[in-house]
């Protein structure tokens, strides 16, 4: 364990090294991704103009659902996002060969290959804003409920972590797969709707199959309601069981992969 | 007359390379399309939701409004410019711009030809897939005049493709100044995104928003082909839609014929 977290933290060293180097880029992409947020604090905005709840959610119980999505998508992105992009262009030209030679886990070199220091900014400026919907939701400041939503929250970003991995592994049949990563991003934008909103198979399809119903939601409503031992167990169940399939399902596309050197 | 078929015979042969380049990666084009019903989904049940507050909302029933997304699904799955914004970005770091530099053809030209391949093909694929889903989904379009509308709309989502197309060009001639053009083309893509018309419908926005975002080239890829589909647009506010789509073509493919020869200037290819 601490030889994985040793290689980790060299990996994440020498990614603020490259990322100090470019530092306009760097700058670019905090820019980018709060510009991506304030938009859907926008698309709120707009939405509670006309109504006062949606599902049974006041407005600010939606901002902070948004909040936590975004909390949990930064963290995730800063962690693993970027080094699955370059994943499918590493099958199609071969390079994957030198991560299959190094003495550690294939999976666990190729998505730890790349740390994106700017998501620790946007995750503090998610974080700043769940804090701050908390309080107008609730007019006291959700001190109590933080152990356990920052649990919840790092098991959205496991789930998270596996699905994409699943959705990456496709690349192992797919000559060129740019388009998955971004199919990852239309998938995760149902994480900011209200689980009550759904019904019918979709609900099941969207809580039980690819959790992003619960992945936002069941944080949200711990910090404001408290801890529901049914949802956090069933978010926890769901998670585990997705580590495990995406673990095989890697391992099972790696089998097929033949290089691409003459 | 022999230069015109010289130009119409160079263009022919790209526009089939490009269908051939396509067609090989036709399963990124299926898993996109269907992916991209995903957040179809959430809308409707969003909508849905809010919607049982409200039986109409600044002109929009359920149903129109559930029209408005599918049709917006469907325009994206047959004008979507790909990756071409990376592939010219990547052709420029990797020196690749050298060879289209000593053939006689537009590099611009060239670009909208692989692209217009690209789109043929699209369409080709998305064609039963559409006509499926409108099918399914008829009950949405029962307010929705198609009839007046469809004839009009083929000019307006044409006109939309060209926009995308010219947009994602000036993104991609950013890499003669940046290394990298990612953050460009995702600050870009959510430009398109929100005020493109793909999260709401732009006239649910309070007026002054609603002028400005028409403004903007951005609505003239998504929300105006849509609104003019549903018949949301019409009059002379159709009439001033299109001059503004006319003005956006010329202005944005003017300015990645500019941005091209700049960077050309800053160019540098090494070795063989």
């Amino acid at each position: 364990m601490k030889r994985y977290a040793q290689i980790w933290l060299a990996q994440m060293r020498y990614s603020l090294t490259r990322d100090m180097m470019f530092k306009i880029n760097f700058l670019a992409w905090i820019i980018v991704d709060l510009t991506w947020f304030s938009l859907q604090l926008c698309f709120v905005r707009v939405l509670y103009l006309n109504v006062d709840t949606v599902a049974g959610w006041s407005k600010w119980e939606m901002v902070l659902l948004i909040a936590t999505s975004n909390l949990i998508q930064q963290i995730f992105q800063g962690l693993f996002v970027n080094a699955f992009i370059g994943f499918p262009e590493m099958i199609r030209t071969g390079k994957l060969d030198f991560f299959l030679a190094q003495p550690a886990p294939t999976q666990f070199l190729v998505s730890t290959r790349l740390f994106g220091m700017d998501s620790v900014i946007n995750s503090l400026v998610a974080f700043s804003l769940v804090l701050f919907a908390a309080h107008q939701y609730s007019g006291a400041w959700p001190i109590s409920g933080l152990a356990a939503y920052f649990a919840l929250v790092m098991l959205g970003v496991i789930m998270n972590y596996s699905l994409l991995l699943t959705t990456v592994t496709l690349a192992f049949w797919m000559t060129r797969a740019q388009g998955l990563i971004s199919s990852y991003y239309q998938l995760f934008q149902l994480a900011r709707i209200p689980r009550q909103a759904f019904r019918g198979a979709f609900k099941f399809i969207f809580t039980w199959m690819l959790p992003y119903l619960l992945v936002a939601n069941v944080p949200a409503r711990t910090l404001l309601h408290g801890l529901r031992w049914r949802e956090a167990g069933a978010l926890l169940a769901v998670t585990t069981c997705l580590v495990v399939v995406s673990n095989l399902f890697f391992n099972f596309g790696l089998k097929r992969y033949s290089s691409a050197s003459s | 007359m022999s230069g015109l078929r010289r130009i119409f015979n160079l263009y022919g042969q790209i526009f089939n390379t490009g269908m051939q380049s396509t067609l090989t990666y036709r399963w990124n084009f299926l898993f996109r399309s269907v992916m991209g019903f995903i957040p179809l989904i959430g809308s409707f049940y969003l909508w849905g939701a809010v919607f049982t507050e409200k039986s109409e909302l600044t002109g929009y029933s359920y149903p129109l409004m559930m029209a408005y997304y599918i049709s917006m699904v469907l325009l994206d799955m047959v004008t979507w410019p790909g990756d071409q914004d990376f592939q010219v970005a990547e052709d420029v770091k990797e020196g690749r711009v050298s060879m289209a530099l000593t053939k006689p053809m537009n590099f611009q030209g060239y670009r909208l030809a692989l692209h217009m391949a690209a789109l043929c093909l699209n369409l080709a694929l998305a064609i039963v897939p559409v006509l499926l889903v409108i099918a399914v989904f008829s009950s949405y379009f029962r307010e929705v005049p198609l009839g007046q509308t469809w004839f009009v709309s083929i000019f307006a989502i044409s006109g939309a493709a060209l926009v995308q197309f010219a947009i994602s060009y000036c993104v991609a001639m950013l890499a003669f100044w940046l290394l990298e053009i990612t953050s460009a083309s995702i600050f870009i893509f959510s430009m398109e995104y929100f005020a493109g018309g793909h999260v709401f419908p732009l006239d649910i926005l309070p007026a002054p928003l609603y002028h400005a975002a028409m403004a903007l080239p951005f609505s003239y890829e998504y929300f105006f082909p849509t609104a003019v589909l549903l018949g949301r647009i019409r009059g002379p506010e159709l009439v001033t839609g299109f001059l503004w789509l006319g003005f956006w073509i010329v202005f944005l493919f003017a300015l990645g014929h500019a941005m091209w020869e700049r960077g050309l200037k800053k160019y540098t290819s090494v070795g063989g």
